[in-house]
């Protein structure tokens, strides 16, 4: 029972980190930056490349490789999104590209690093802890904390603080109206940068937790878009709420009907809520095509 | 009121508790133009939007040859009989302007995918045939020599005329013009006015909402002042035009 | 000789998919990364229904394409509730569900085993089994498609499309039931595509899960999108560029695992390098353009 309640925490936590990175980003773009999926996974291979390849020490490597994903974040948005943006391109033109981006971004990967599971350090070395009976490795209880942390940080600092409140400015602005484009062009690059950032956070735990392939972050980042769907756009509490009932849902699924149908499961959630309230759980009602 | 055309009961809508339509009634008769005039807000645009089925009424009914509009699907109401311009301008402004109007003719065999594979014989001269119709639309009209251009190529005024020649093609009985001539040039307005000022011979009528009260003045059979979603003074053009509370409201 | 007409046949195929595609997305203006659902349910069903029905070619065709359409309203109705990237989504949504039941539904489908053994087609007593034959049927029904198409898109029919895409409130006031062109143009482009699968079942006489993923479905919109939206033949161009280009990566005698990365990278980069540059692809006449939001 116990194990079974720790595996929907640390399940959601994972949701949640890569959903806030990606929330930050959409809710200031707004348009679906699927590249990000791509992101996820070169911070853990360029942590995986420090570590291994150059024997850096392994903190050394993770912060070097969540920096480094955050500033392919922000070369990205400079080098591709941002003159498209300029150029006029519409939100779904610049949804396209940002799936041409992944493309490109997860097979230079797997070309580098073949797509064979990498460890970015031996299993033997993964302590479990128990906690009331339910273990826990140690990645596991690290990741939980980071996301609880993030959350925190994310209600209480970012969101009041000067930078989360432009942010916002901007997301609650579609039509910048009253958004300067230099704000908004900074805006973008923080948006871009911190939610590379967290993007990073979330594959490298995810690498040291269960290994990487080139392709695990495009299942995440899924994981991730369900939960803001579900949470509502740019509403911090509603995809933490959200990403504990997808966690949940996902665990019912895969323990009513298989461990294989959970990605299903997840689908299929989403699409009810698509279709019910696409809104999102806390969110306002989305603006639709009207007179 | 055996001769009304649209009999409106009651029509309420509101947007976060702010009432744009206040328990609005009124009645259009046969072969007349109703202006509909008021202050920025009152309600006049969302009345629109309530008759043709883009807005959904909370209350009242509004009844056209039989039917309550309210409830029924845009698309169906245009179908029967109303045909609509937008205060904002709506055009295909990619399509040509034949295409545009082309698109306004109701009950196209062509539209249907079945008679493109089994009645293309039929579908074809149905085809020739609405362009021809469109055709001398656009020639009365003085847009002829446009026809092939993108809609959205066209002037302002000439993109508002079209959208007129787009409410004609539908044949429909009532004619719900919003701001037709707002923001246009004076021989512009004067081309928009001689056709709106014909339809009560041609046995239809409509709603006109005008800024222009001049021209309101001159081919209104009736004119109707509100504001706040409600009626306030109904009359012909001079009565409402000398209504004191009229006069209150525009000099406010 | 046996290569080239397999590249003409894969092409034949793609182009099936696109033109298809090009419909709901091209000029009806719905953005799918579902198709590669409805072709994958296309050659599942005319797989199922050779192997254990033992039906016939053409029945086995039409099976697939009801079964598909089916599916395609079932995609389409969104599309009258969510616009934009969320649409996308719920389209992408179908398209892990799908391949997620093809993979995992075992007992039916084989899962990630497939489906081996599919018999050569047999069309009124004619077996085909050469590739010269399988180019002919392809070609048969690539043309096929490509003449429904265009009857369509010249037609009132096809005005009615091109002004949902542009203004779906304009077309409602215009009496144009937009709903139900909706999910009829899904119905259709979801036939269409189960065609594609269908030829490609009984050429290929093994079908598995991995050739109806995700990357396929955005594979197939980058052929139109690159090719041209919304023209009539711009997914043919996008369809014959997209599967030759990366086959000049087997003469320069790259290993097949590489040549497989560098084939994706290829495309991924056109398809930016469109968008940035040439949103209307080579021979388009739209430019994906978000929902314009009026209060
Ligand atoms: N789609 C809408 N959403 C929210 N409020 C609206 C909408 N349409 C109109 N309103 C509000 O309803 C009121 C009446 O607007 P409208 O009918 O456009 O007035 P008029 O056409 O007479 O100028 C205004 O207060 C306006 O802000
Ligand atoms: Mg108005």
């Amino acid at each position: 029972m116990w194990q079974l309640v720790i595996n929907i925490v640390y399940s959601a936590c994972t949701i949640f980190l890569v959903a806030i990175s990606f929330s930050l980003i959409f809710s200031t773009v707004r348009f679906f930056h699927f590249a990000h999926a791509a992101i996820i996974t070169f911070a853990a291979y360029a942590s995986y490349a420090l570590s291994a390849g150059a024997s850096a020490p392994l903190p050394i490597s993770i912060v070097i490789g969540l920096l480094a994903s955050s500033g392919l974040g922000l070369c990205l948005e400079r080098v591709v999104y941002r003159p498209m943006r300029n150029s006029g391109a519409s939100l779904l033109i610049l949804l396209l590209a940002s799936l041409g981006l992944y493309i490109v971004l997860q097979n230079t990967i797997a070309l580098l690093f073949g797509n064979d599971t990498k460890m970015i350090r031996g299993p033997d070395i993964a302590p479990t802890v128990s906690i009331f009976g339910a273990r826990l490795t140690d990645v596991q209880i690290a990741a939980i904390a980071t996301a609880v942390a993030i959350l925190l940080a994310k209600l209480y600092l970012v969101d009041k603080s000067r930078v989360g409140l432009s942010l916002r400015a901007v997301a609650a602005d579609p039509e910048l109206a009253n958004v300067s484009g230099i704000k908004f062009d900074w805006a973008m690059g923080v948006a871009f940068l911190l939610g590379s950032f967290l993007a990073g956070v979330a594959g490298v735990f995810r690498a040291l937790d269960v290994g990487m392939t080139p392709t695990m972050g495009l299942p995440m980042l899924l994981l991730g878009v369900v939960a803001v769907v579900l949470g509502g756009v740019g509403k911090t509490l509603g995809v933490a709420i959200a990403s504990v009932l997808l966690a949940f849902f996902q665990q019912l699924a895969s323990w009513k009907l298989g461990t294989h149908w959970e990605e299903a499961a997840a689908f299929l959630l989403l699409l009810a809520f698509l279709l019910w309230r696409p809104q999102g759980i806390l969110g306002k009602t989305l603006r639709k095509v009207t007179v | 009121m055996s001769d009304g055309l649209l009999e409106i009961e009651d029509l309420t809508k509101s947007f976060d508790g702010v009432k744009a339509l206040d328990g609005f009634s009124c009645s259009v008769r046969k072969a007349e133009i109703l202006g509909l005039i008021g202050p920025n807000g009152a309600g006049k645009t969302t009345l629109f939007n309530v008759i043709t089925g883009f807005l959904a009424s909370e209350g009242g009914k509004a009844m056209f040859r039989g039917i309550n509009l309210v409830g029924q699907p845009a698309h169906r109401i245009a179908r029967i009989g109303i045909a609509r311009t937008f205060q904002d301008l709506r055009l295909i402004r990619q399509l040509s302007v034949l295409d545009n109007v082309m698109l306004s003719f109701r009950n196209q065999p062509g539209e249907r995918l079945g008679n493109l594979f089994f009645r293309w014989k039929n579908t074809r001269e149905r085809e020739v045939f609405h362009r021809k119709q469109a055709m001398s639309l656009l020639e009365e009209t003085g847009l002829a020599e446009k026809a092939s251009d993108p809609a959205g190529d066209l002037s302002y005024g000439q993109q508002k005329l079209l959208s007129l020649v787009c409410c004609l093609a539908a044949k429909a009985d009532l004619l719900l013009l919003d701001e037709p001539v707002a923001g246009i040039a004076p021989e512009m307005i004067e081309r928009i006015l001689s056709i709106i000022r014909k339809l009560p011979t041609e046995g239809k009528s409509a709603i006109l909402i005008e800024h222009n009260l001049d021209a309101v003045m001159e081919i209104c059979n009736r004119v109707i002042f509100m504001d706040a979603g409600a009626k306030v003074s109904e009359g012909t053009p001079e009565e409402v035009r000398n209504d004191p509370k009229v006069i209150e409201a525009y000099l406010d | 000789m046996e290569y080239l007409l397999h590249i003409l046949i894969l092409i034949g195929i793609y182009a099936i998919l696109s033109v298809s595609l090009n419909l709901i997305a091209g000029y009806t203006g719905m953005l799918s990364i579902a198709h590669a659902a409805f072709y994958g349910v296309g050659a599942y069903v005319a797989a199922l229904m050779a192997l254990n029905l033992h039906s016939p070619f053409l029945v086995n065709v039409v099976g697939a394409v009801i079964l598909s359409g089916l599916l395609g309203a079932v995609v389409g109705i969104p599309s009258l509730r969510i616009r934009d990237d969320y649409f996308v989504i719920a389209t992408f949504a179908f398209q892990v569900i799908t391949f997620s039941v093809l993979n995992n539904w075992i007992s039916f489908t084989g899962g990630p085993m497939g489906l081996p053994g599919i018999p050569q087609p047999t069309i009124f007593g004619l077996k085909i089994s050469s590739h010269l034959g399988f180019l002919l049927l392809v070609g048969i029904f690539c043309a096929i498609t490509l003449w429904i198409i265009h009857r369509i898109v010249r037609s009132p029919f096809g005005r009615v499309l091109k002004a949902i895409r542009e203004d779906e409130v304009f077309a409602q006031a215009a009496g144009k039931n937009v709903a139900a062109y909706k999910v009829l143009v899904f119905v259709i482009g979801a036939g269409m595509a189960a065609v594609a699968g269908v030829m490609y079942a009984y050429y290929i006489s093994f079908i598995d899960p991995t050739s109806f993923t995700v990357m396929e479905s955005i594979f197939i919109i980058s052929i139109v999108i690159i090719g041209g939206a919304g023209s009539l033949w711009g997914p043919v161009v996008g369809a014959v560029v997209l599967v030759t280009l990366p086959e000049f990566l087997r003469f320069v005698g790259l290993p097949s695992s590489v040549a497989a990365n560098l084939r994706q990278i290829i495309y991924g980069g056109l398809l930016v390098a469109f968008m940035m540059w040439r949103p209307r692809g080579f021979l388009g006449e739209y430019a994906f353009r978000s929902g314009e939001v009026r209060e």
